[in-house]
């Protein structure tokens, strides 16, 4: 798409914020749930088959499928393989889910718990323990915050789960309401941060809509405009004071774009001026807010034909080479590799975007034994206490 | 309670298809490239080599999971054909455990479940519908006498509805217009749905409304939050159509269109009453929010409103039920027997007679489904007469 030629080649480190690994059944995670759920969800003998436990995307790319072509691996489902993504580039990869988000909107939350422990077990097992440059996300239901909350702290302390995953709208409000505060304590107990990811509000058994103003009636509409939740979801963390309560929390919103910041930020902190009794716990604009605590992954990048009309316009927020994370998407069929995505980018931007930026996001091995070793000093319970 | 012995009408058996390629043989291109795209969900030869559940495409449209828990894919388990098809796709499997096995005279073929025109793309939706009707009058009404059917219509374009019924509603044996699911989550009365209901009465056909996805989704099917379980959302299954009851009586329906009738299938019974008493009780506020509304509610709903039988409420005491029909005057006028064959909430003829007092077989089991499907007394009294010499 961009006329990559201009620019010298990106051989810098390179840490992929987003690829996005798979079960190929759910037989795959039988083996991780108590007995009662795997016999459940296996239905030996059901004419049906085995129970999926996931929901529908309410949308479908109806030309490639969702997944790459060469994604496919001679067995099971695009993501599956961790040969293949052992084989994709990046000094760190941290695997989070796509489809299996789809489960953690699964109407019945009982289920929902079951698997979403299976899932992080399996990723542990069969994942972290392959490849060390693999990295994961706590994968949790926000139906139940409670538990959600109790799955953080049993799995979330492995050293290469490096944030939580929280998947679909399980409650339907924004997710900066106090609902969803147990999840967010146990992040920042934890020092994990949040992943957001575009899709939460887009499955069949959701209340909330992907797209504000109506469902859209096409795929590429949902392409071009379901980071909307994304937009609610920042507005509601920062406004209902979940980063007052969690100074230290971080979030990435995964697959949003960009583009439309400038004016977002810029609304918020005009709106902010004008009722600011409505958030007295507040102490600093909106904007500040997002840039200190919110993140935006490259993939979903709303790319013009000339890219760098995209750089110029996100420029206008001060810092925003700070804010981006290199993320691939793969194997989703818009994935993007590293080179080309850096090939995009300003050359003083690069090593930030491809790698430097996420290195302190995500609760890698290195900021836990420094966060520890702070943890232990005398005094040092912080702000945490609000 | 006697058994019932006589003809019967089935208003609610589904059709589907061996190989969805059945129906997209029907699409005009692009379509057709478009909806075998869509149902295979992966790009051309990429394959998926795995064992267990592991997405659910197909031709239907993206829809609420909890019926996913429920076993053997919520079918029959006698009803899978053994060759691994689709329950409902094997004529002879239907004729064999249903149309040959009690006295049917007729059965309404209500597809599986019709719901093409939810898809969001809505042009697509059209276009499946038509291919649907298509397949349904070729596949299907052609295999034996008995076999009747309905237009699936796209609910989110009414225009467009309203066409497709004028296009194939003269069809001898098409004797509905088939409404699967809210396409605008509006209720049925809107004005919006008007087109829809105008083409039907011009045709001489009546609407089934049958339970099936809703946009935008859960949040219209039942209300306080989406379903949870197979338990809520079966149980509570009936609330939708307790709505568009009212709604098609508030907005005038039945006063635009006085030969309009609609049968309400699957969404249970038991809640006729409290619709008709609750709407008669605003009677006085009715005459000031829609002058139009000329009869009290229940009336308009005597005359109007049909539910099938399936799923037939049990009460503790199977005189419960009754109990409650024979409270609400002119109920059984209002029921027609279905079986849903071949899904796994599946009631068979001879269960309901038992249920039933003798009294009501024919009503039920016949009568009110032949004045719903608008067929003629000669057909009727002829095959009455066929029937009882064959000492059936």
């Amino acid at each position: 798409m961009s006329d990559a030629t201009v620019d010298a080649e990106y051989t810098g480190p390179v840490i992929d914020a987003g690829a996005f690994h798979e079960w190929s059944s759910t037989l795959t995670l039988t083996p991780y749930m108590e007995p009662a759920w795997a016999e459940l969800v296996t239905r030996k003998g059901d004419r049906g088959g085995p129970l999926r436990l996931a929901t529908n995307w309410l949308y479908r790319n109806p030309i490639h499928g969702n997944k790459a072509a060469e994604a496919y691996p001679p067995h099971g489902v695009p993501g599956s393989d961790p040969a293949m993504l052992a084989a994709r580039p990046g000094d760190r990869l941290v695997l989070g889910y796509d489809e299996g988000i789809l489960t953690t909107g699964f109407a019945y939350h009982y289920f929902t718990r079951a698997a979403v422990r299976a899932a992080n077990d399996w990723t542990i097992d069969k994942w972290l323990s392959q490849e060390p440059r693999f990295h994961s996300l706590v994968l949790v239901a926000t139906g139940m915050p409670e538990e959600a909350a109790a799955e953080i702290r049993r799995v979330g302390g492995h050293p290469r789960m490096v944030g939580i995953a929280l998947g679909a709208n399980g409650l339907g409000l924004p997710f900066g309401h106090p609902v969803y505060h147990p999840i967010y304590d146990a992040a920042a107990e934890m020092g994990l941060p949040i992943v957001l990811q575009v899709g939460s509000d887009a499955m069949t058994d959701m209340i909330t809509p992907p797209v504000a103003g109506g469902l859209p009636s096409t795929f590429a509409e949902y392409k071009a405009l379901g980071g909307q939740p994304m937009m609610t979801h920042a507005v509601s963390l920062i406004t209902e004071g979940v980063f007052d309560r969690h100074p230290g929390l971080r979030v990435l919103l995964l697959g949003s774009g960009a583009a439309w910041l400038p004016g977002y930020l810029w609304r918020m902190d005009y709106w902010w001026k004008t009722n600011k009794l409505e958030a007295p716990w507040m102490e600093m604009p909106a904007s500040e807010y997002f840039r200190r605590h919110i993140r935006i992954t490259t993939y979903g990048l709303e790319w013009p034909r000339q890219p760098e009309r995209l750089i110029r316009a996100i420029s206008t927020v001060p810092n925003i080479d700070d804010m981006l994370l290199y993320a691939s998407g793969y194997p989703n069929s818009d994935f993007e590799d590293p080179g080309l995505v850096a090939a995009r980018l300003p050359e003083g931007w690069r090593a930030k975007v491809m790698h430097d930026n996420a290195a302190t996001f995500f609760r890698f091995p290195e900021a836990r034994d420094a966060t520890n070793a702070a943890a232990a000093r005398p005094g040092a319970a912080g702000r945490e206490a609000r | 309670m006697a058994a019932y012995t006589g003809p019967i009408i089935d208003a609610d058996i589904h059709n589907k298809w061996r190989d969805e390629s059945e129906v997209y043989a029907y699409l005009p291109e692009p379509w057709r490239e478009y909806a075998a795209a869509w149902a295979s969900g992966r790009p051309p030869g990429a394959e998926v080599a795995t064992e267990g559940a592991v997405r659910s495409v197909g031709i239907r449209p993206p829809n609420v999971t909890v019926g996913a828990m429920v076993g053997n894919a919520a079918r029959l388990v006698s009803s899978f054909p053994a060759d691994g098809s689709n329950p409902g796709s094997d004529f002879g499997l239907l004729r064999e455990q249903v149309l040959d096995k009690h006295n049917y005279w007729r059965a309404i073929l209500t597809h599986d479940l019709g719901e093409y025109g939810q898809h969001l793309n809505q042009y697509f939706g059209v276009e499946l519908c038509r291919a649907a009707n298509e397949w349904c009058m070729e596949r299907w009404l052609p295999l034996d006498d008995r076999l009747y059917s309905a237009v699936v219509v796209p609910m989110s374009v009414p225009e467009e509805a309203a066409k497709e019924i004028r296009r194939i509603g003269a069809h001898p044996k098409l004797a509905a217009v088939l409404i699967a699911g809210n396409g605008l989550g509006r209720p049925f009365g809107d004005p919006v749905y008007h087109p829809i209901y105008e083409a039907a009465a011009d045709m001489g056909l009546c609407l089934i409304c049958h339970v099936a996805t809703d946009r935008p989704g859960p949040q219209i099917t039942e209300v306080g939050g989406p379903a949870s379980s197979g338990i809520v959302y079966s149980s509570q299954i009936g609330q939708s159509a307790m709505h568009y009851t009212s709604s098609m009586i508030v907005h005038g329906v039945f006063e635009k269109y006085p030969t309009l009738k609609i049968v309400f299938e699957e969404f249970g019974t038991s809640w006729l009453p409290s619709v008709m008493w609750g709407m008669d009780r605003q009677y006085d506020l009715l005459r000031h929010e829609s002058p139009w509304v000329k009869k009290w509610p229940s009336e308009y709903m005597h005359d109007h409103i049909r539910c099938t039988t399936q799923p037939f409420e049990e009460s503790p005491d199977p005189e419960g039920m009754i109990e409650v029909i024979r409270a609400a005057e002119g109920m059984e006028d209002m029921l027609c027997f279905s079986t849903d064959y071949p899904h796994m909430t599946f009631d068979d003829p001879n269960y309901i007679a038992r249920l039933l007092p003798s009294e009501w077989h024919s009503k039920i089991f016949f009568d009110n489904s032949c004045d719903l499907f608008g067929w003629k007394d000669d057909a009727r009294t002829a095959f009455q007469r066929v029937a009882a010499g064959a000492g059936r």
